[in-house]
């Protein structure tokens, strides 16, 4: 028996796109190698293209703080990585990496450029914005994200519950099954914490 | 260059005169040279001496992308210093079209009879127009339509009629809604103040704006267009979401004011955010990307539905949802769509409004969240006159005084916009030095390193954000006469080209030799202009802080209060 259950769902564009977008905002979690770079964590581990990433994520936050040099940034256990593309505003260009006008927000921009020398596999949340998370978010839901398993049933049962119903498969552990026994499933194993949620968009 | 038209409201005469000394002014550069010079500092800003102009940008009615801005001037109820807004909407470029840079409205009226001003190609009216009383913008819109047909209209709600310290000035928008408002100040409260209801423009038949050397201006129009399309705030961020995409990134920035800013994080930010009202708009019927005045390429605007696919809104935008829903702790965006509606109808500033009913949260007259009361204070309350309605009316300092309130987010007199200094500090020197009030668009992300304003700003240095904010000040007064919306700052950011573009269309329409440091120099004088008018009502350096609270109280998730210091603020004037 697997220590986390897996969920994998198929949806219609338009329902998944909902779904990615709830999920990504509040941020997931993904279990990642520690001790690299966001720069390394996002090219070499989650597989985005270098120019991808340098052109278009131009507004990065460690937990909470602006990040300018991704390169040194070293991500740890339990972190939150938010992702989004250039945005507008004051506050907008501010917020941007390397923004000309960083020193406006000097006292909250990340600056713990330290190399810990931790290498191992964690999880940290993950949190995507905007065009980034419409480019980026189903291309790592296909490869399966974890959600807390609480989150899992409001998000099942309340959130999506009526435009779930449409969905074109559902998985439960690999075995097929509608909404109604995933939901009943999932309530009867509320001991576990995390769930391997899939999203395929058909 | 245009013309100026004077409305005397006093003996209800009209004038047509030239540019004279104003001549090379357009947008916030005029406004603001016209109230310095003609307004007594000192007088009351709803008596007989104040005056409200309205003009057209210098590059408002050509076809410049996104230049059809209208900009207001007076003095303001709300702060006691010089004001000016700018909106976008249809009837700017139907004001250059006829040949007027600005339009000067001046003096009381002997009775209280309401009248609206007609203006077209051949001549200028001023009627009667009492059956308006009390009515609406959307009402007076559409019944004003339905006498004039297409035309551009400037109009003031129940809100403006009371003459209410957050009253607005409402202007229609390209599918004929009065949705777009000069907002700020209570500029609404002027135009009241002088019982006027409505100013109806209509270009048909205009000969248009001349243009010395088309062939040029056509060559930078399409750089500056081209520019806009192909960057991405411009080009995809802000006509895919709106600028409401702002609300998760100050959110994740610790920055997004929330219950009275009383912490920087909203936990129901995901429910109010732009992909949530994207997602909004295309599910039922309404549009995520439309244009807030003709000819703009960026199209950030929005129209909202409710879930049965019935039009609430349009122009659903970040400071409005910060300003009801995490200010308010109301996560329901039809909610705080609703309450757009009333503000839109009802003539009202939504940033104002917005801080106020925190305000009154946070002193007791309603819990936080308790959105259903807060619909009832705008639409019964406000909208009827009532005493806690013309208190509410009356902006954030007002309740918070009569509340007891003393935590109350204003500077001169204004409430703050949709981020808290404490996060991001560098926001509270503009926001403690504007001489605005507290204002996020006086600062803006001006190229200030492209146009070379001030010069480069070492971060590492303490005075670092107060030189910054001085650059983007000055740029952005520049930028404010032109006409052109201030989101075109974003590609001016990165693209060298599309700053050039600016400065060569002008060149091109007035046949002129400008160069980027002439440009500065505007953006300068204007500052100054605005500073000397305040100094002579009264303001001094003192007026030029932040809030007590927010050098006491530390904001969550950062744990800062603001740190910028006094003397250091006072260095800001310093050019």
């Amino acid at each position: 028996m697997k220590d986390i259950s897996e969920i994998e769902v198929h949806l219609s564009n338009s329902t998944a796109r909902e779904m990615c977008s709830l999920l990504f905002q509040s941020g997931v979690l993904m279990k990642v190698q520690v001790g690299a770079s966001i720069k390394t964590l996002l090219c070499e581990q989650l597989g985005l293209d270098k120019t991808y990433v340098d052109k278009r994520i131009s507004t990065i936050f460690l937990n909470n703080q602006p990040v300018d040099d991704i390169d040194k940034a070293i991500i740890k256990n339990n972190d939150t990585l938010a992702l989004s593309s250039a945005m507008p505003g004051l506050l907008g260009a501010t917020l941007r990496r390397n923004s000309h006008l960083a020193p406006l927000r000097d006292t909250i921009t990340f600056k713990e450029y330290r190399d810990d020398n931790i290498q191992a596999y964690d999880l940290i949340y993950i949190k995507l914005f905007n065009i980034i998370l419409q480019e980026v978010g189903p291309f790592l839901l296909q490869n399966g994200v974890m959600v807390d398993f609480e989150d899992v049933i409001d998000l099942f049962d309340k959130k999506m519950s009526e435009k779930i119903k449409g969905a074109l498969k559902i998985y439960f552990n690999g075995k097929k099954t509608d909404i109604n026994e995933l939901c009943k499933g999932l309530k009867s194993n509320v001991k576990q914490k995390l769930v391997l949620l899939k999203l395929m968009f058909s | 260059m245009g013309k100026i038209l004077r409305i005397r409201m006093n003996d209800l005469t009209v004038k047509a005169e030239e540019l004279g000394e104003y001549a090379g002014l357009g947008g916030r550069a005029l406004t603001s040279t016209i109230i310095a010079k003609e307004v007594p500092p000192l007088c009351h800003p709803l008596g007989p001496n104040n005056k409200l102009v309205a003009a057209a940008g210098l590059l408002t009615g050509t076809t410049a992308a996104s230049s059809g801005r209208c900009h207001f001037g007076c003095k303001s109820p709300l702060t006691g210093g010089i004001k000016e807004g700018n909106s976008g909407g249809v009837v700017s470029q139907k004001i250059a079209h006829l040949g007027y840079s600005a339009i000067v409205l001046e003096g009381l009226p002997k009775d209280d009879k309401l009248r609206l001003v007609y203006i077209n190609k051949d001549k200028v009216e001023i009627l009667p127009a009492d059956e308006f009383k009390g009515m609406g913008n959307y009402q007076t819109v559409t019944k004003l339509t339905e006498r004039y047909g297409k035309v551009g209209i400037i109009s003031i709600g129940p809100a403006g009629e009371q003459k209410l310290n957050a009253a607005s000035i409402a202007i229609n928008d390209t599918d004929n809604r009065p949705t777009r408002h000069a907002a700020r100040g209570g500029q609404g409260a002027v135009m009241g103040s002088k019982c006027l209801k409505a100013i109806v423009v209509d270009d048909t038949g205009a000969a248009g704006v001349e243009i010395k050397d088309k062939d040029e201006f056509k060559k930078w129009s399409k750089i500056f267009t081209d520019g806009l399309l192909k960057h991405p705030v411009t080009g995809e961020g802000l006509p895919t979401y709106g600028t409401a995409v702002l609300i998760n990134i100050i959110n994740e920035a610790g920055g997004l004011p929330t219950r009275n800013f009383s912490t920087g994080q909203f936990e129901h930010a995901a429910n109010i955010s732009g992909e949530q009202l994207t997602e909004n708009c295309r599910d039922r019927g309404g549009k995520e990307t439309h244009p807030c005045s003709p000819g703009c390429v960026i199209r950030c605007s929005n129209v909202y539905n409710d879930k049965d696919g019935n039009y609430i809104t349009s122009g659903l935008e970040y400071e409005t949802i910060f300003a009801f829903g995490s200010n308010c702790n109301i996560s329901d965006l039809d909610v705080v769509a609703k309450l757009d509606r009333l503000c839109d109808d009802i003539g009202l500033d939504t940033i104002e409004t917005g801080g106020t009913i925190a305000v009154a949260m946070e002193g007791g007259l309603l819990p936080f969240g308790d959105w259903d009361r807060a619909i009832k204070l705008l639409d019964e309350d406000v909208r009827n006159g009532t005493p806690i309605g013309k208190i509410i009316g009356s902006g954030a300092v007002v309740t918070g005084r009569v509340l007891g309130v003393t935590r109350v987010p204003a500077v001169k007199g204004q409430n703050m916009p949709a981020y808290d200094p404490r996060a991001i500090q560098g926001i509270g020197v503009t926001y403690a030095t504007s001489t605005m009030g507290a204002d996020h668009t006086a600062g803006y992300a001006i190229a200030t390193n492209i146009m070379k304003v001030g010069g480069y700003v070492d971060p590492l240095k303490p005075e670092g954000q107060v030189e910054l904010s001085r650059n983007l000040q000055i740029a952005t007064a520049a930028l404010d006469s032109t006409g052109l919306c201030l989101f075109t700052a974003f590609p001016v950011l990165d693209q060298p080209e599309t700053f050039e573009a600016i400065y060569r269309m002008l060149n091109a329409q007035y046949g002129l030799n400008l160069t980027a440091d002439d440009v500065t120099e505007l953006g300068k004088n204007v500052l100054k202009t605005e500073r000397d008018f305040n100094t002579r009502a009264g303001f001094t350096n003192k007026d030029d802080r932040l809030p007590e609270f927010m050098y006491q109280e530390v904001l969550a998730p950062h744990n800062q209060v603001f740190m910028v210091k006094d003397e250091e603020l006072d260095e800001f004037w310093n050019f």
